[in-house]
């Protein structure tokens, strides 16, 4: 049954008057996310589920919401969770390499570090000053006069015996020596020696002999007493530096004494002062040093730099657990960095250097990133799921995750990652990563999928309007009257492309609220009105319709070829859907159809030069099946038919167009011609069933706006399947044309109902001899591709 | 600044390139170019070392190793040349840098010898209290004692490390050589403009009074700033002096502590010895 629709039926109008307030003003705040049930019980559950793999995916187009949605949950849920600890970093004595990372309670990282800087500042007073102490001299030069008097009995008692036997002990620039002497003390003269008789030169050699076995002796005990000199120096150090040292670190270690790691920390630093007083004491040094002062200042502080904490995480000002959003989630915005510093042409690290990642901080809480973003980051993506799969993060960089790096780097110990990663991202992305990513799955668990739509009800324009109410109020916009929210449901339906529909693309709806307040604004209103929100929408339209006007002048001044009037043989006015930057446009297209005998062929054009796509093809193929089943199932097919979207450019695609395309192949076939006044959209199966098709609304006013242009002859309207009537949400001025009687909107439920509003001919059912009715369509069809058979077979009968 | 009178006309320095040496070239440039007067470094090739590789029985042994050095002529004449090369040269920079009139001068013989040689009455010799020596401590070298005895002027001993600054502490024992030493105390305190700090020791309150007093007018005829401690025999100087600061010590040659060596190496302080 074929039906004209009622103007009602082109546009689901909302009563104001059932809205039951005066303005939006009246209306409390929505208390839950409209018409996402199904995500916020799969947000609610991701957040409750404490276990390894239960991160979030929260799927849906872009501008539904979903961030500040996930976000809301969270903070929710973080204010009621214990705030995680702080982690600095501080050096490894034992592998300086190997920074150790150091967990402290929330807050108390960064009066560590100050404690620790407290406690450098101090030291470079309080050792100095310990040894200048007089007891620290004293017993220094007991032990110096110690050794020295070993020393001195050691050679004295030499020098005693020399002298005794007329050998000198002789202090010479690089040694010593034993030379017989004269009585005055002076080494003798070469020549004196020789005059000596010749039992007393024996004698003096044989003294000689024995004193450079003792001096022999008392050199080789020389290193070993200053051995033991420097020994008991170092001790001394050590001794008064331990006493300089021990009460100042010890009131650090009272403030930090529950927490062992810290305590073993600061049991190092005391090792290394210890050790490395030096440091400590060259601070006092007079003495200029060339090579410090060529060195940037930075480095005069350089040996206390290790006795610094690098405080990587602070939740010092974190109420709960943290929830943090990494808007560029690159490599090592999400683990970390080690940075280097230029140093006279090398680069140089330390453990001072290591920056935390969005992980970090996030760890103990939540972490929201953009899918697409992390995608979008070289390694970023494996990076996250190494960390998440470890449950720890290591600071690694990029070069060196890659093994292209070889600068000298640190490789700080990993932090335990305890974090619930929500991924914001569109759907395709989600069954990709699910199709194509084995660990996806595992580590998300949770896929939070949200609804881009709301049912048209009572009940629904209710809470639509308490949603539009809320909006307003967190936007601090102007209230709206009931009228205006009237029409702003109507605009819900028509983005949500079903009358029986609300959209809850709550971007498009905060930027239409947004323009309307602007236009109450501009008009000096304290409500926004109706006319506020039709003047944002037409401004909406106004922006993004330039080529479709330019489409529309080009049909109007025939360099596009579209018919409004008149019959042509094999002629249909198809309509498609075009988008552009978001807008939705239609745009009516002349379909051809040309048949000739030939082996049963329907020839695609778009097709053949590879136009068109694969949904688009499988349309015409099947009307082959339609034709073959109807009208030819006893004998061959003997027709060969081609189908072209005429000044089509660029590729076809989808099916909704194939039932005009049929209508065009048995217009072509039985030779009728069809009412261009008339336009068609909607698939069509091998039963001849018309089936709903996509972008309705915008296609009945694409051809509208045609004919508009052309001249309404009273003639003209659009055939659009049954099932897409609940979709209709048209432009009141095509209402209002329909009203008048100037346009037509028709249902059709078969390519029958299709072809005798086009053609003005009956289709024909066949009867019970299996005829179709004389006069009827079908019956001009069938005859033709009879005929079609009949010269098949006559040309393939052997000559006589 | 004028030529304070009495003031030694020139400063002679013994160098022998040790770090001692070249620490008391520095004092000495410093207190020549206060006083106005001419530097003279002195290098001793020592001939007791040119005998001692010429012997045949001698032996000679590097200290940091042990072993025997078995040195020729030739090659302990090098050594000597590269010292006094590296001697020359500090004495020039410091020449230079304090714009005084210096000299330079290479001596054969024995060192003490030739040093109080090189020394004329009135000339102030400076001397690095151990050179070369056989332990590193900072006792007293065989040179130094030696020269301290027999020099004709005063002597300054310099310790490593030390430096000519206040306060000047002096010595009044009635000793020979104590008057000129509370002299030259006034005077160097003048001329490093720091405090003057004087014992008086007697074996009497009475003589250690009129000591002390005879300080105190030296001091303030010259116009420096004095204090003035009477001591009675029986309190032991050292534990006065270790209570005291020292910068520089000035005592007479003769007196009981310059006479005491032990007393003398344990002081860490510039001693300068007067006659």
């Amino acid at each position: 049954m074929r039906s004209q629709l009622a103007p009602e039926q082109l546009y689901r109008r909302c009563d104001p008057g059932r809205l039951g307030f005066a303005t939006t003003s009246d209306l409390p705040d929505v208390p839950e996310p409209v018409g996402q049930a199904r995500a916020v019980e799969a947000v609610r559950f991701g957040i409750r589920i404490r276990r390894y793999g239960y991160n979030i995916y929260a799927l849906g187009p872009p501008g539904m919401g979903k961030h500040g949605l996930v976000r809301q949950f969270l903070e929710g849920s973080a204010s009621q969770e214990p705030t995680p600890p702080d982690w600095c970093y501080v050096h490894n004595f034992s592998d300086p390499r190997r920074p150790r990372a150091l967990r402290l309670p929330a807050g108390q990282a960064d009066a560590f570090r100050v404690d620790m800087e407290r406690l450098v500042e101090e030291l470079r007073v309080s050792i100095p000053a310990a040894f200048e102490s007089d007891d620290y001299r004293a017993r220094r030069k007991l032990i110096e006069s110690q050794f020295g008097e070993r020393s001195e009995r050691l050679f004295g008692t030499i020098e005693k015996r020399a002298r005794e036997k007329g050998i000198a002990l002789v202090r010479t620039p690089v040694g010593v020596g034993l030379a017989p002497r004269r009585d005055d003390g002076e080494v003798i003269e070469p020549s004196d020696l020789e005059r000596l008789p010749e039992k007393e030169r024996e004698r003096l050699s044989a003294s000689m002999a024995e004193l450079q076995e003792q001096l022999q002796e008392a050199l080789a005990q020389l290193p070993r007493e200053a051995r033991r000199q420097r020994e008991a120096l170092r001790a001394l150090r050590r001794e008064v530096t331990a006493f300089a040292v021990g009460h100042l670190i010890d009131e650090v270690r009272v403030k930090y004494s529950g927490l062992p790691e810290v305590m073993e920390h600061l049991d190092a630093v005391q090792e290394d002062v210890i050790d490395n007083t030096e440091d400590f004491k060259a601070e006092t040094s007079d003495e200029p040093d060339v090579l410090a002062a060529l060195l940037p200042r930075r480095r005069a502080a350089r040996p206390f730099r290790r006795y610094q904490v690098n405080v990587l995480v602070d939740h010092s000002r974190t109420r709960g657990a943290p929830v943090a959003y990494e808007d560029h989630p690159t490599h090592a915005n999400l683990i970390g960095r080690v940075e280097h510093l230029s140093e006279f042409g090398s680069l140089t690290t330390d453990f001072l250097l290591v920056r935390a990642g969005a992980l970090h901080r996030a760890s103990g809480g939540y972490l929201l990133l953009d899918a697409n973003k992390v995608l979008m980051q070289p390694m970023a993506w494996d990076e996250l799921k190494r960390a998440l799969r470890s449950r720890q993060v290591r600071v690694e960089s990029l070069g060196q995750a890659l093994g292209l790096l070889a600068t000298a780097s640190v490789e700080p110990e990993p932090i335990p990652l305890d974090v619930k990663v929500v991924l914001l991202g569109d759907r395709l992305l989600y069954y990709l990563l699910a199709d194509l990513d084995p660990e996806f799955l595992e580590l998300f668990k949770v896929a939070a999928d949200f609804e881009e739509t709301l049912d048209r009800d009572a009940a629904g324009e209710a809470l639509y309007a308490r949603l539009l109410a809320t909006m307003a109020r967190r936007e601090g916009l102007r209230p709206l009257d009931r009228e205006a929210v009237a029409r702003v449901v109507e605009h819900g339906s028509r983005l949500a492309s079903d009358a029986e529909k609300l959209s809850v693309h709550l971007e498009s709806l905060a930027d239409l609220l947004r323009q309307a307040d602007h236009f109450a604004g501009e008009a000096g209103r304290e409500a926004v009105g109706r006319n506020d929100v039709e003047h944002a929408i037409d401004a909406q339209v106004r922006r993004m319709s330039r080529v479709s006007d330019r489409m529309l002048e080009e049909i109007r001044r025939g360099t596009i070829l579209i018919d409004t009037g008149g019959t042509k043989v094999g002629q249909v006015n198809g309509l498609s859907v075009m988008q552009l930057g978001g807008y939705l446009f239609g745009r009516p297209s002349r379909i051809t159809a040309r048949v000739r005998l030939g082996t049963g062929r329907v020839l695609d054009i778009e097709r053949e030069v590879r136009l068109g796509g694969p949904i688009h093809s499988k349309g015409v193929l099947i009307l082959s099946g339609f034709l073959g089943e109807r009208y030819a199932a006893e004998r061959p097919l003997s027709l060969h038919a081609s189908l072209v979207f005429e000044q089509s450019y660029a590729g076809v695609e989808g099916d909704s167009a194939s039932c005009a395309e049929l209508c065009a192949l048995l217009s072509a076939i039985a030779e009728t011609p069809v009412r261009q006044s008339l336009a068609l959209t909607g698939s069509v199966n091998q039963q001849g069933q018309v089936q709903a098709v996509g972008g309705v609304t915008e296609k009945v006013e694409g051809f509208f706006d045609v004919c508009k242009a052309a001249g309404f002859t009273g003639e003209q309207g659009v055939l659009i399947p049954a099932a897409n009537v609940k979709h209709l949400m048209l432009r009141h001025d095509i209402v209002e044309a329909v009203e008048r009687g100037q346009f037509r909107v028709f249902e059709i439920e078969t390519v029958d109902e299709a072809l005798e509003l086009l053609t003005g001919l009956p289709a024909g059912v066949r009867d019970a001899k299996g005829e179709f009715p004389e006069g009827s369509l079908n019956r001009r069809v069938e005859t033709r591709l009879v005929g079609f058979a009949e010269k098949a077979r006559a040309f393939a009968k052997p000559a006589e | 600044m004028p030529r304070p009178e009495s003031s030694p006309r020139r400063i002679v320095v013994a160098l022998d390139a040790s770090p001692a040496s070249l620490a008391a070239l520095d004092a000495a440039g410093r207190l020549a170019a206060r006083l106005h007067a001419e530097l003279l470094g002195l290098f001793v090739e020592d001939v007791n070392l040119l005998r001692l590789v010429e012997l045949p029985l001698a032996s000679h042994y590097s200290l940091s190793s042990g072993s025997d050095l078995r040195l020729d002529t030739p090659a302990l004449e090098s050594q000597f040349r590269e010292l006094a090369d590296r001697a020359r040269t500090a004495l020039e920079a410091v020449a230079a840098r304090l714009a005084l009139h210096a000299s330079f001068r290479v001596a054969r013989g024995s060192v003490t010898a030739e040093l109080l040689s090189a020394t004329r009455e009135g000339d102030l010799l400076i001397l690095g209290r151990a050179g070369h020596s056989l332990v590193r401590g900072e006792g007293l070298g065989g040179t130094a004692r030696l020269a301290a005895r027999s020099a004709p002027g005063p002597v300054l001993l310099l310790p490593p490390g030390a430096t000519l600054v206040g306060p000047v502490v002096v010595l009044q024992d009635a000793s020979v050589g104590s008057r000129s030493a509370v002299d030259a105390g006034v005077r160097l305190a003048r001329v490093l403009g720091e405090e003057l700090v004087a014992f008086a020791t007697a074996a009497s309150e009475r003589e250690a009074v009129a000591l002390a007093a005879e300080c105190r007018r030296a001091a303030e005829n010259a116009g420096v700033s004095a204090r003035i401690r009477a001591l009675v025999d029986g309190e032991r100087l050292s534990t006065a002096l270790a209570r005291e600061r020292v910068g520089v010590l000035v005592v007479g040659a003769e007196s009981s502590l310059a006479r005491d060596a032990k007393l003398l190496e344990e002081l860490r302080c510039a001693v300068l010895l007067t006659r």
